[in-house]
């Protein structure tokens, strides 16, 4: 199971102080480098707040998730998030399975993520 | 680049000999068909990231790096390195065969280039030409056959260095059985590699009287995966155990609950991970039981695991879910302790996800539901774990093995 991940990046989506983030394809061991290197960037560069959108994920390995996982750490320390909006319905699967549920707030429109900060 | 392309520019073809007598690949040419070449090969620049050739194309170039350095690669492995005084493209430039690899310039390089129609007019007018290409082929030859007799042996070295680590890995698996009365188990571990992520293990608890069961299943596959598996599956252990133990290491007179055991154990293993290898993101599904052997009680704890199999004796199955998100990620992570009871003739079997995921040649999924099906009416271990394997392997047909199968199972006799 494996394929191409396209990382999209809005700085402009209605809240200034955070990033949103469309992935589409698939998040998996040959893809969360490519989420991995972006959000270092991002982060490198004074970004604190991120929104996930998952709707066009189809498939999210464990390596997908270690990156999420990977993306909160890194934000943790200044006080910022990571929020997820819209999982596929196999993303939110695996979510509940694995309890990711339980850490990462999950949104289903992007207005309700945005308000949250 | 204007500087390099300046300065390469300016050369007369009396420079470009001198360049070509250093080119090791025409060590044996003569001074006059080293100046056939320089008169007629042409300058180029490759500016910075430019492919200059591409794996499986069709190319009838040849060139000499005379300055730079441009890197030999597939697709994203790197191959090796080549700078001034190196050359490439010579097997397409000299045969029907497409290019054998892609190369790329690493920095801006100045390049001479020469083609197969140009080659062959000079192989024309020089007689010793056709030769002295030869003799640097065969060196060229000889020198790769060399490296890849040094290659094979650091792949043999590193093969050995596999199978030390699968050995002492598979002494991480407990090998002796659980002599408890009454009792049974059986198990099934196939790695998808040398080394795996997954493990199971099963031993006492002498402290509240229990045997322990334990699956778990480490993200990720390969080394980093076989060595947090023995982090995970020793630090469970010893955590289970140390309510054995008093603290200056007498055995313990307390008897702790279920509840105690098995919530401080997870919970310690999930703080430790969490903190201490924060930053590699590594986790573990895991579910962890521990029976009473007389009464047939049954407490667990499911960190993010596949759904284990109470197999009845009416052929009822119940399903034992998560009561945790997965271990060794969230620090704060609670998990809930669930209770169950295993009747005389009943059967608790777990699995990993290489089981319930086994893909056939298709892409198609083995499933729970399967894992389920090959479940009824077994009443005991070993027709459990033999059936669900069976059914698993039956389904995988000839597909490669994705990921670790494992399964243990624990069955209560009749008495």
């Amino acid at each position: 199971m494996s394929g191409e991940l396209q990382i999209t990046v809005l700085t402009d989506a209605g809240n200034e102080h955070v990033t949103v983030l469309h992935l589409k394809g698939s998040l998996d061991s040959n893809t969360h480098k490519e989420l991995e290197s972006k959000a270092d960037e991002l982060i490198a560069g004074g970004t604190k707040n991120f929104v996930v959108e998952l709707t066009d994920i189809e498939y999210m390995g464990s390596a997908g998730l270690r990156a999420l996982h990977g993306m909160l750490n890194g934000v943790k320390g200044s006080g910022g998030a990571v929020k997820l909006l819209k999982p596929s319905d196999q993303v939110a699967r695996v979510f509940k399975t694995l309890g990711f549920d339980q850490f990462f707030e999950i949104f289903d429109s992007v207005e309700e993520a945005l308000a949250s900060f | 680049m204007d500087s390099l392309e300046a300065a390469t520019r300016k050369d007369t073809v009396e420079d470009r000999t001198r360049y070509l007598r250093k080119v090791s690949f025409l060590q044996h040419a003569s001074d006059q068909v080293l100046e056939s070449i320089a008169t007629v090969m042409q300058f180029e620049i490759a500016p910075a990231g430019h492919e200059i050739v591409k794996k499986g194309d069709h190319g009838d170039t040849m060139y000499f790096v005379a300055g730079g350095a441009v890197r030999v690669h597939d697709g994203d492995t790197n191959l090796t390195t080549l700078g001034s005084g190196d050359m490439f493209g010579e097997i397409a430039a000299l045969s029907p065969k497409p290019r054998t690899a892609s190369i790329t310039a690493e920095v801006d390089c100045a390049l001479y280039s020469i083609n197969q129609q140009l080659l062959y007019e000079v192989f024309d007018r020089e007689p010793g030409a056709a030769r002295s290409i030869i003799q640097g082929l065969c060196e060229h030859e000889s020198n790769f056959a060399h490296e890849v007799s040094e290659r094979t042996a650091q792949i043999h070295k590193f093969e050995a260095e596999m199978e030390i680590g699968r050995r002492i890995q598979k002494g991480f698996l407990p090998s002796m059985p659980l002599e408890v009365p009454g009792w049974c188990i059986d198990s099934y571990f196939r790695a998808a590699r040398e080394v795996a992520g997954d493990f199971f293990d099963y031993f006492e608890v002498r402290s509240c009287g229990a045997m322990a069961i334990v699956l778990g299943d480490v993200c990720d596959k390969g080394v980093g995966a076989a060595l947090f598996m023995t982090l995970f599956r020793s630090l469970i252990r010893s955590n289970a155990q140390s309510f054995d133990f008093t603290s200056d290491g007498n055995a313990s007179t307390s008897s702790p609950t279920y509840d105690q055991v098995l919530g401080q154990t997870v919970r310690i293993v999930n703080q430790y991970v969490a903190g201490t290898h924060a930053n590699d993101s590594m986790f573990a599904t895991l579910f962890f039981a521990l029976i009473n052997p007389k009464t047939g009680e049954l407490a667990y704890i499911n960190a993010g695991h596949e759904a284990a199999c109470l197999i009845a004796k009416d052929g009822e199955i119940r399903r034992l879910d998560s009561t945790g998100p997965v271990v060794g990620l969230f620090a704060e992570a609670k998990y809930g302790v669930e209770n169950a009871r295993m009747g005389e003739g009943e059967v608790l079997l777990v699995f990993s996800d290489g089981i319930s995921e086994a893909k056939n040649e298709l892409d198609q999924e083995f499933g729970d539901e399967q894992v389920v099906e090959s479940l009824r009416n077994k009443t005991s271990a070993e027709e459990a774990v033999s059936s669900l394997v069976a059914a698993t392997v039956d389904f995988a047909g000839t597909a490669k093995q994705f990921d670790d199968m494992t399964v243990i199972a624990v069955e209560r006799h009749n008495l």
